[in-house]
């Protein structure tokens, strides 16, 4: 008889989440890169190569990066959605500024703030169950 | 049949004529200030396009591009589009916002053959938010097009002319800083810039010119002709159009603008009230000579 896999197990959608997060991240680093600017490049990639060394379910380390990693996502998501809010009330004239908190920034930010809970809780996974991932 | 036959003949003659003598006048296909004043500030549409309301949104932009497109190959140029991405002022800015994306758009009025050094003529095209910007910046945009328009008839030309109308001024002159960035890179050896920015303003009817930042041999050659031509002139310094970012990278440079240093300029700028029907084309006009005349001086040395 067939048995069914709960749907997290058939996916490693927290996995994906956190890879899709690592890189736009990166792919924002290679951008300021080429434009002469490294150091979000650096810190990203210092992230990713921590992360692929410390790659074990109970490693403490491991578990701090993923949960650091998550609390930056929410923040900047939350700092963005924030930033959102004020301009809809005290209008600026910076388009440059402005064109980032449009409908789709603000889908990006709401984005941000969901990987970021869910690379959190992947972070916060208690290191002695067995029955979760 | 023979006025057919007499009017072949004259059109032939005519084709063989032209190219000899040159044109005595303005290109035919060559647009007037006055349509590019008006076309970039909405006053009118090509066709039956929307007319543009601003210059500021991506969009807008690239409408006002192809317009401009347009004119510098009506006047047989090449237009080239330099798209580019520059960082925000602060890196600290890079983590909550995207790099500043635009488009310079520049063509090459070619010299003689014995022509090694290139004399630029700038002007940015953008506006503010919801701001016609018919006097910022479409006069200036007029007045290099002018100015182009009556160096492309000239025979001699000992130097190229390239003219480029820069994106992003109102933004922390991120066009011009790119284009300076393009010089560099593909080393044009610049003889001087000339960066014209609102020209389309004079209350007081004196017709005075603003001379920005100018390096001490321009400043000569446009006092010179100033006072042939008994134009009023006066000399400010720090000021914040693109000629900015080419006198921090040393180039030989000036900026062309209405007196607004001594408050003759419009009171309109950066507001919806920037439109067509402010414009002063008489003052534009006679500016445009007055550089066009410098221009030529420079070009034929």
């Amino acid at each position: 008889m067939a048995t069914t896999r709960p749907y997290h197990r058939r996916y490693p959608w927290r996995e994906i989440c956190l890879w899709i997060s690592l890189l736009l991240w990166i792919w924002k680093g290679m951008t300021y890169f080429f434009l002469g600017r490294v150091w979000i490049l650096i810190v990203v990639l210092s992230l990713v190569g921590m992360l692929t060394y410390n790659q074990q379910p109970r490693n403490a380390i491991y578990s701090s990066l993923l949960r650091l990693w998550g609390i930056f996502l929410m923040l900047w998501g939350t700092i963005r959605l924030i930033l959102a809010l004020l301009m809809f009330f005290f209008p600026i004239s910076d388009l440059h500024v402005r064109q980032h908190f449009g409908w789709l920034g603000n889908l990006y930010s709401l984005g941000s703030c969901v990987i970021g809970y869910i690379v959190f809780k992947m972070g916060n996974t208690d290191p002695n169950s067995t029955s979760k991932p | 049949m023979r006025t057919l036959i007499i009017y072949l003949l004259l059109a032939w003659l005519q084709s063989l004529w032209l190219p000899i003598i040159g044109q005595s006048t303005v290109p035919p296909s060559a647009v007037s200030q006055v349509d590019i004043v008006a076309l970039l500030s909405g006053a009118q549409s090509i066709g039956q396009g929307p007319a543009l309301t601003a210059r500021t949104t991506s969009r807008e932009r690239r409408i006002a591009r192809r317009y401009m497109k347009l004119w510098m190959e009506e006047l047989g140029l090449e237009a080239i589009e330099q798209n580019y991405r520059w960082p925000n002022l602060h890196p600290a800015l890079d983590i909550i916002l995207s790099p500043y994306q635009g488009t310079n758009l520049y063509c090459i009025l070619p010299g003689n053959e014995s022509a090694h050094e290139f004399v630029v003529l700038g002007a940015h095209y953008d506006s503010k938010l919801a701001c016609p910007g018919a006097i910022d910046n479409a006069t200036g945009v007029a007045l290099a097009f002018g100015v182009l328009q009556q160096l492309c008839l000239l025979k001699e030309r000992q130097k190229h002319l390239m003219l480029v109308l820069f994106d992003q001024e109102e933004e922390e002159l991120v066009g011009s800083q790119a284009f300076v960035r393009l010089l560099q890179k593909e080393n044009f050896p610049i003889h001087s810039v000339h960066t014209f920015d609102m020209v389309g303003w004079d209350a007081d009817g004196n017709g005075e010119v603003e001379l920005g930042d100018p390096s001490p041999r321009l400043q000569a050659i446009y006092e010179a002709h100033a006072q042939e031509m008994d134009i009023p002139t006066y000399v400010t310094t720090g000021g914040s159009t693109d000629c900015q970012s080419f006198l921090k990278n040393a180039y030989e440079v000036i900026g062309i603008n209405e007196a607004y240093a001594k408050g003759d300029s419009t009171p309109y700028k950066d507001t919806p009230a920037d439109t067509f029907d402010t414009v002063n084309f008489q003052y534009l006009t006679q500016v445009t000579q007055y550089v066009t005349r410098v221009i030529s001086s420079i070009i034929q040395q």
